[in-house]
């Protein structure tokens, strides 16, 4: 058995504290994705689990062994942990062919040469690189590589993968093949799988269950689907994609039903997901934009809110609005064909419904640190050029 | 002395545009005339004089192979020809071992005193070769030197002779560390950190990993610097002159120069020979090294680099620290103070009345305002003129679409076949067989044209990298913004080349004004150089004058080094003040104040 447990981690560089108090059990067989901004202590977390970075505190257990516990003196390498990872660079051996790679976890493991080349060629088989054996690795791209890393993360059967942000490197087409693959390969494998990412759909797709993580602690844990219907936070909702984001009070509760109004007054608002509070309490109402609804003053529903449109985009078979909700903008996404009376000018007046249960209602963040400018970007590595 | 660009195999060809020009521009014309003129003609000039009976531009000379076949039938020629393999591959080999493990120790782990070792060697790298042979001949003197004393006081009896293969092994290998210490670091610091954590999640040691990941990928860096720095032990001329003659064991530069300028009439056939002999042991290597890494270059396939912990290697950083500690101390501290304090006493070995005697002598000497004017004016002019015309090869090279863009670098290429002595050699064929040029001999300009030469291949290094990592999309961004080409080349391109120029210019003005290669064979004693005086000095008796003389060019060097650490650190606070840098992203690994390290 090999669940992976992490008790009370503590990380710091120099004095920039990148872990506090962190806690995380991946279960056997579970595939658990660190999803978070750049920053957040997710590939920290990952190479603390791989013995490649020290904690200051805490605990780390895989399976029934410690393996690393700075309060007892207890701190296994990474050599002795019998994990199988994949980098962010792949971190391909140049000098090596792609056999040699995938070959040199069972070399370090004194397994005999008609065994490694049976393993080697099964595990080579399975990504679709059996072909590429005795290619240097050089040559391939960057898909490749990836298939490469994978195989020579897995051919010893580690008890546990480790993924950092593996795709990262790779065009939105090929993403979406190797997230299946990866899949496949994790249930395969049967071992436990933990995966590092920031890209929010990616985890959706993966994973057994998503841990959301900002500024080193956990924001959310749950299974995809909790994740992406019901996020807990203002955080959670905006980094999994929710585009609106409003303020509203809390007017009105009953049968586990909550109503609130905007801070314009417009509403009220039913929902049943998220959070319950008492009237008058202040909460976030986050709304995905393809699931409000939008439409000329003509033929407005009973609770719909009056609103002036600002702008109208085409977004490929979607039309995506940007209406003006008493001077706070929401974003609708509404279906090109049900566009009801054609579609809406810019500057025209329209109404916005919130349908029930269409909406989250999510505490607002106890603190808001500033954005940075500019996509979150790792920074990259000059390259040398000889 | 950019990092990674000791590859000795000339750099592959560009990929060709699909319809571009191809017709040679004038500057390209006059520059390849020029490269061959400068480059080619000297060597070709080599073989030339090998089957002459007199030296070019003598007259009376006709075609003979008596002189060649003379000096390859001769045991005493391969005696020194199988001493020169000796001592550059011993000196070698333990230099790269001790190389690598000094950039390793700085590159990757938390050892103390690690952040010394890049100043050290820079300061080692910038003292000449001809002081370290001269101070450690006075070092191990006996029975005076310093280091003879102190042996003598510690077990009563000194074993260290320094005139002999030890010593000069010894002292080549102090000075050949520094230089592939420089070399090596840069690729130690680019090398991917995952490649090692890759081998450590696998389930391999640390050693393990160093041996069969790291250290195979760094292969090609690795013996690159280790046939360069072959290359140029052939050729050393400077410690086998001091510390092996006297012990009666010749290599072949000092057997070339023993045949220029110690037998009456010279043997111009047999030295040019010899000459040949060390060409082609230069050629072979390069086939070897071609053969070995193919066009494979390793460094290319470094992905998205990580953070990079220093490793904590528990008690065995202290056996780094002592081998910094050890190395500084015989590399540079003892032969400094070996120098400082030979030069002041009255006598060399006297160490009563110690005083500033020869200081004064020095100074007051005819000659020796004339030397130091004239190193100065060799080492900054041809700094110059070496780093212009790297400059201008590597532009040619990279911009041009025509086909001869490669002539110019291929000749400079040629250059590195014939390392120290020989090319002086060369130089003197070349330039005495030129009536015009042959005015010049024994001026100072004939000293100033072959140090441009001789240290243009070091200029061409150090800058190729720079302005092949400068992308043409920013000339190009600057004519679509409307500048004209001139405008583009001028306000873009040569200003962004302009820190390589001068890191390329102070590196080889430092070679050029401790070189005593090109001047023991071209200067005449009325515009001698600093080196050659104080090797003069030495060869009269004069020990603690030649040191004197020594230590004040050391005294202008580091005047020069700490001037130039004091630039870069203004310019850098001042770009520091106009663009707020966030120091997290500053990319990993940087070390600061090497020169020379492309970024």
């Amino acid at each position: 058995m090999s669940a992976v447990e992490l008790v009370g981690l503590r990380k710091s560089y120099a004095d920039v504290t990148v872990l506090d108090d962190f806690s995380l059990r991946a279960n056997q067989g579970e595939l658990v994705t660190l999803l978070g901004p750049s920053g957040c202590g997710k590939t920290t977390t990952l190479r603390c689990i791989a013995g490649l970075e020290r904690a200051e505190r805490g605990e780390i257990r895989i399976g029934e062994r410690l393996v690393a516990c700075p309060e007892r003196r207890v701190f296994l390498p990474a050599n002795r942990r019998d994990i199988g990872m994949v980098f962010q660079s792949y971190a391909l051996w140049p000098h090596m062919t792609v056999f040699a790679n995938v070959a040199y976890p069972l070399r370090v493991r004194r397994r005999d040469r008609r065994e490694r080349q049976r393993e080697v060629m099964e595990i080579l088989a399975m990504v679709d690189m059996d072909t590429y054996a005795q290619r240097p690795v050089t040559e391939l791209s960057g898909g490749q590589q990836q298939r490469v890393a994978l195989a020579r993360a897995m051919v010893a059967r580690p008890a546990v993968l480790l993924f950092d942000e593996p795709l990262s490197n790779l065009d939105a087409k090929l993403r979406r093949e190797m997230r299946r693959e990866i899949r496949d390969a994790h249930d395969k494998s049967g071992g436990t799988s933990i995966y590092v990412t920031h890209d929010q759909e990616e985890a959706i797709a993966l994973s057994d269950r998503v841990v959301v993580i900002r500024g080193g602690k956990i924001q959310q844990t749950g299974t995809p689907k909790e994740i992406y219907t019901k996020p807990a936070t203002r955080f959670v909702a905006d980094f999994i994609g929710f585009e609106n984001l409003l303020t509203a009070t809390v007017t009105e509760a009953r049968d586990g039903s909550t109503a609130v109004k905007l801070r314009s007054g417009a509403g009220p608002v039913w929902t049943s997901k998220g959070i319950t509070r008492a009237p008058g309490t202040e909460v976030v109402l986050a709304a995905r934009a393809d699931d409000l609804k939008i439409g000329s003053p003509v033929e407005a529903p009973p609770a719909a809110i009056p609103a002036v449109i600002r702008s109208r985009t085409y977004a490929g078979g979607r039309v995506e609005y940007v209406a003006e909700v008493g001077g706070t903008p929401v974003v609708v996404r509404a279906p090109e064909a049900e566009a009801a009376g054609g579609l809406l000018d810019a500057g025209s007046d329209a109404w916005v419904l919130f349908p029930d249960d269409a909406a989250v209602l999510v505490d607002d963040d106890a603190e808001r640190p500033p954005q940075p400018a500019g996509p979150a970007v790792e920074p990259v590595a000059v390259r040398e050029a000889t | 002395m950019a990092a990674a660009t000791t590859d000795l195999r000339a750099p592959a060809g560009r990929r060709e545009i699909p319809g571009a020009r191809r017709r040679a521009s004038p500057g390209l014309i006059l520059l390849c005339l020029l490269s061959l003129g400068l480059f080619v003609w000297p060597v070709v000039m080599l073989a030339y004089g090998a089957f002459r009976t007199a030296p070019p531009g003598f007259g009376h000379a006709s075609w003979s192979a008596s002189g060649f076949t003379a000096t390859l039938s001769s045991g005493a020629v391969w005696v020194a020809f199988a001493h020169s393999l000796i001592l550059s591959g011993s000196t070698v080999v333990i230099a790269t071992a001790l190389a690598v493990y000094l950039a390793w120790t700085v590159a990757r782990t938390a050892t103390p005193l690690r952040q010394i070792v890049t100043p050290m060697a820079v300061l080692i790298f910038a003292i000449p070769p001809l002081f370290y042979a001269l101070s450690w001949a006075m070092l191990g003197e006996q029975p005076v030197g310093l280091v003879d004393k102190a042996l003598h006081a510690m077990f009563g009896v000194a074993p260290l002779n320094i005139q002999s293969w030890f010593g000069m092994i010894g002292v080549s290998v102090l000075g050949a560390t520094a230089a592939e210490y420089l070399l090596l670091l840069g690729p130690f610091l680019a090398l991917d950190p995952s490649f090692e954590e890759a081998s450590l999640v696998c389930g391999a040691s640390r050693l393990r990993s160093f041996f069969q990941i790291e250290l195979p990928a760094l292969a090609p860096s690795v013996l690159g610097v280790m046939i360069l720095g072959f290359v140029l032990g052939m050729g050393l001329l400077t410690v086998p002159l001091l510390l092996g003659e006297p012990a009666g064991i010749y290599v072949l530069p000092t057997a070339i120069y023993r045949d220029y300028q110690a037998v009456t009439p010279p043997d111009y056939a047999g030295a040019s020979t010899l000459a040949l002999l060390l060409v082609a042991m230069v050629l072979i290597l390069v086939a070897v090294q071609t053969r070995l890494l193919g066009r494979r270059s390793f460094t290319t396939v470094t992905g998205k680099s990580s953070r990079r912990e220093r490793l904590d290697i528990g008690p065995w950083k202290w056996l780094g620290t002592a081998v910094i500690v050890i190395y500084g101390l015989l590399a540079l501290v003892l032969p400094l103070g070996q120098f400082v304090l030979g030069s002041l006493e009255s006598y060399f070995g006297v160490y009563s009345h110690l005083s500033l005697n020869n200081y004064s002598t020095v100074l007051h000497a005819p000659g020796t305002s004339q030397a130091f004017e004239t190193t100065l004016l060799v080492a900054v002019v041809a700094g110059f003129g070496a780093s212009a015309l790297g400059v201008w090869v590597a532009l040619a090279a990279q911009r041009s679409t025509s086909r001869l863009r490669r002539l110019p670098d291929l000749s400079v290429w040629v250059l590195w076949a014939v390392p120290g002595i020989t090319l002086s050699l060369g130089l003197i064929w070349a330039y005495l067989s030129v009536p015009g040029l042959r005015s010049l001999y024994a001026t100072q300009w004939i000293v100033l044209l072959a140090l441009i030469v001789g240290t243009t291949p070091i200029a061409s290094r150090a800058v190729t990298g720079p302005i092949g990592q400068i992308s043409r999309d920013l000339e190009e961004a600057a004519r679509t913004a409307g500048a004209s080409g001139l405008r583009a080349t001028t306000g873009i391109l040569l200003r962004l080349i302009l820190p390589a120029f001068v890191v390329s210019w102070f590196i080889t003005g430092i070679v050029s004004s401790g070189n005593l290669d090109i001047p023991i064979l071209l200067a005449s004693p009325n515009n001698q150089t600093v080196p050659l005086l104080a090797y003069n000095q030495f060869n009269d008796g004069s020990l603690a004058q030649a040191a004197a003389t020594f230590c004040l060019l050391i005294g202008i060097v580091a005047a020069a080094l700490v001037l130039a650490v004091v630039i870069r650190f203004a310019l850098r606070l001042r770009a520091a003040g106009r663009t707020p840098v966030l120091p997290a992203l500053r990319p990993p690994g940087h070390v600061p104040g090497l020169p020379g390290r492309s970024r």
